[in-house]
């Protein structure tokens, strides 16, 4: 009896990069630029104890809006100033006093927004078809990386909460693994259902129920 | 004479002794030589950050981390020269 349908089975898929089944739209598939937060099979980048063969298939970074929060507090200390020499009378004080002290008060807002920039730009999660790896500098002096093979990943899950989240499709990828680390979270990161369905698509077969 | 003048001049007076702005003008040297110091760590910092992942474009953040420590130790320099 001739077959009038046949289910595909998944499981005889090879593993291999293969995005074919992910539908990534044009924005997805934009040139990697300086402030990239979410990008396929970027070119040109480089994990330093990538092997030969492994291909990069995810860079991903926390959305940009989740700069927000240190842009606008860093904004309002470079007004202090202006404000206090509005309201307040600091002729008692000799002018280079005066002058040293408004330029260190503007190189440390520069310290402070600098350094929470570089935490930003130096966060990064990496999909490779081999492993994930999270990257983590939580300050200036630490450096944190965990990293799990495809094959000890569990689950995966998306999660988007709030309304800024919500509004910006921004959120959580949560990756339960058998490793070492119970966990890895991608955290804030763009489109977390896509790079949930991009992980998942990369999980050797037999790991798939 | 506001309260802040009247307390400098406290100071003043005893001069001989102790001279508020000589102390406040080592506070401000020690904070600039921290800062320069502060300023080297973060160029080291971007130099190994970026080496964890190849082809990011880090020179605009090198270029600002080396325009951040000229700045510092000029601003070191100037509060020892004016201060």
């Amino acid at each position: 009896m001739p077959d009038i349908f046949v289910r595909p089975n998944k499981k005889e898929k090879n593993f291999e990069v293969d995005l074919d089944n992910v539908h990534l739209t044009h924005f997805f598939k934009k040139p990697f630029s300086f402030l990239t937060a979410f990008a396929v099979q970027p070119r040109n980048l480089h994990y330093e104890d990538q092997e030969k063969e492994e291909k990069m298939v995810l860079f991903l970074r926390r959305h940009f809006f989740t700069n927000m929060g240190w842009i606008v507090i860093a904004f309002c200390l470079a007004l202090v100033p202006i404000f206090a020499f509005s309201f307040f009378s600091f002729k008692s004080i000799p002018l280079s006093y005066r002058f040293l002290g408004i330029v260190g008060w503007y190189m440390i807002v520069f310290a402070y927004a600098f350094e929470r920039f570089l935490s930003w730009f130096f966060n990064i999660n990496i999909v490779t078809d081999q492993r994930i790896i999270d990257i983590n500098f939580p300050s200036i002096l630490y450096k944190d990386i965990s990293e799990c093979r495809l094959e000890n990943i569990e689950d995966v899950s998306s999660k988007i909460g709030g309304f800024a989240r919500s509004f910006l499709n921004y959120g959580d990828v949560l990756i339960q693994t058998a490793g070492a680390l119970p966990e890895i979270n991608f955290e804030s990161i763009p489109f977390p259902d896509k790079a949930a369905e991009i992980i998942n698509d990369l999980i050797p077969p037999g790991r798939k129920e | 004479m506001t309260p802040f003048e009247q307390f400098i001049q406290n100071f003043n007076l005893s001069g001989n002794v102790f001279n508020f702005w000589i102390f406040i003008k080592i506070l401000f040297v020690i904070g600039f030589a921290l800062y320069v110091a502060f300023a080297a760590i973060v160029i080291r910092q971007v130099r190994i950050m970026s080496e964890v992942v190849e082809g990011l474009s880090v020179w605009p953040l090198r270029f600002f981390a080396w325009i951040h420590l000229g700045v510092a130790v000029f601003v070191l320099l100037l509060s020892l020269t004016i201060l």
